[in-house]
């Protein structure tokens, strides 16, 4: 049955993510300190989407175009940042 | 029939421009204040539609307002020009009345500086309700000529219109000379009677003019009537052609919606050409209007949207569509097309809804 046992086995599916919804507020450094989103929404997601939207507010600012806040619309899902003195808090939503 | 007179209103302070606009639109003559926070935009609203002021301030970032007004005086000649500035100093003054601006004005701090602000305001649009020359507003190049002539005076004319300057010599009532920068004689005169606006000057001549133009006065007006009636023809086919939009993003543009910029930029980014010559030759991947530095912000998109599309598809959350900026001086609606965005800049006198709805409509005409 060894071989069988082989065939059998399942491919270790990649790991689906429910979109979160929640906020999350980050300092300067993008550093997350205060969260409100499920637990098991990987940490470094959550800081991917920090620093992308900190990058995002500076190059805006460098560009001369200032910005206080921003929505972005994804098929099925929202993100609303606001500055925060140097850093944000940032909106998660998924679309119904 | 009453005109209702555009103003544009340009300054780099966005508390200013909101000031000004609600002072302005109370003025009696009732005129519609479009705004502009800085001289690439206001040269860009300049373009999209006409007015019937301008009114600047000197000191601003990037292109001051010494730059502006040399670019508005050589193409809108007959556009009314005041400036409004904290730089009162007299050298500014003169170098703006140099370039041909109607009215030069201090900031005004009081109740009674701001009362006498708007009353110059209104009697600039007046004047150019009625045409005609400073001193005698309502009269034309023309009715000056032939009173001249009717009382048989002898004098020379010096007339200026922005820092164009001309001359035509009378002598006992009759035009013997005229001089128009490398032009003289009738050539000159036919150039300088189609001017509607300017200033001028009687002055007394002594030196000997050679006599040019031989027509009697009574023939000379009457040619002089008729090539400004052909003028006035050949003008009004030509503004109804420059009515048009010459640039295809400028038809994108909502009068009256408060949009500051509209930028399209292909979602392709070009890859750096090895050969600098070639990167001289590529087309251009965005198209502007209203913006001074549509590079920075092409580079500002693609970078931010690629960072984000990137980050779209790590949480699969299907096509980025929109993106929507809110600032202290000016909100930005994007929109993702399949090959290209459309970014416009609005202003802040547009809510959010407002300008929602004209982002709409803009992405409607962009998308047909």
């Amino acid at each position: 049955m060894g071989i069988l046992d082989f065939f059998s086995k399942k491919a270790p599916s990649s790991k689906l993510i429910p979109l979160p919804k929640g906020s999350f507020t980050i300092d300067r450094t993008g550093r997350v300190l205060t969260t409100t989103l499920p637990r098991n929404f990987p940490k470094e997601l959550i800081e991917e989407i920090g620093t992308s939207s900190l990058e995002l507010f500076k190059n805006a600012q460098k560009a001369q175009i200032a910005l206080t806040e921003y929505t972005l619309s994804y098929a099925s899902f929202k993100i609303t940042a606001k500055e925060l003195r140097g850093g944000a808090i940032i909106f998660l939503s998924p679309k119904q | 029939m009453s005109i209702t007179h555009r103003i544009l209103l340009l300054d780099d302070d966005p508390d200013i421009v909101d000031t000004y606009r609600e002072l302005l639109t109370r003025l009696p003559s009732k005129p519609e204040v479009r705004t502009a926070t800085s001289g690439a935009r206001a040269l860009a609203r300049l373009e999209s539609e006409p007015f019937s002021l301008l009114v600047s301030d000197l000191n601003m970032p990037r292109m001051d307002g010494l730059q502006v007004l040399s670019i508005v005086r050589r193409k809108y000649p007959h556009l009314r020009i005041a400036v409004m500035t904290a730089m009162a100093e007299g050298q500014f003054r003169t170098r703006a009345y140099e370039m041909g601006v109607d009215l030069f004005m201090s900031k005004p701090s009081t109740s009674q500086e701001i009362e006498q602000f708007l009353d110059c305001v209104e009697s600039l649009l007046e004047q150019r309700d009625h045409g005609g020359f400073r001193g005698i507003q309502t009269k034309s190049l023309m009715d000056i000529i032939q009173f001249e002539a009717l009382s048989q005076s002898t004098c020379l004319l010096k007339i200026q219109r922005g820092n164009k300057e001309s001359q035509i010599w009378i002598q006992d009532g009759n035009i013997i000379d005229a001089e128009y920068m490398d032009l003289v004689g009738m050539e000159a005169l036919l150039e300088i009677v189609a001017w509607k606006t300017g200033a001028f000057e009687i002055l007394p001549y002594d030196e000997k003019r050679p006599r040019r133009i031989l027509a009697s006065t009574d023939a000379l007006l009457l040619d002089l009537a008729t090539a400004l009636d052909e003028n006035e023809s050949a003008n009004q086919a030509e503004s109804a052609i420059s009515e048009e939009f010459s640039q295809s993003i400028s038809r994108l543009v909502e009068p009256d919606k408060g949009i500051e910029f509209i930028l399209t930029i292909a979602k392709d980014r070009p890859p750096p050409a090895k050969d600098p010559a070639k990167n001289q030759q590529k087309l251009p991947h965005y198209d502007s209007w209203g913006l001074e530095n549509p590079e920075q912000v092409t580079e500002w998109i693609w970078n931010s949207m690629a960072c984000m599309e990137r980050l779209g598809s790590k949480l699969e959350t299907g096509v980025l569509n929109e993106f929507e900026g809110i600032g202290p001086h000016q909100n930005l609606s994007l929109f993702a097309g399949t090959n290209a965005y459309l970014v416009v800049g609005f202003d802040r006198s547009q809510s959010r809804a407002q300008w929602s709805h004209t982002m709409k409509k803009i992405v409607a005409k962009w998308v047909s």
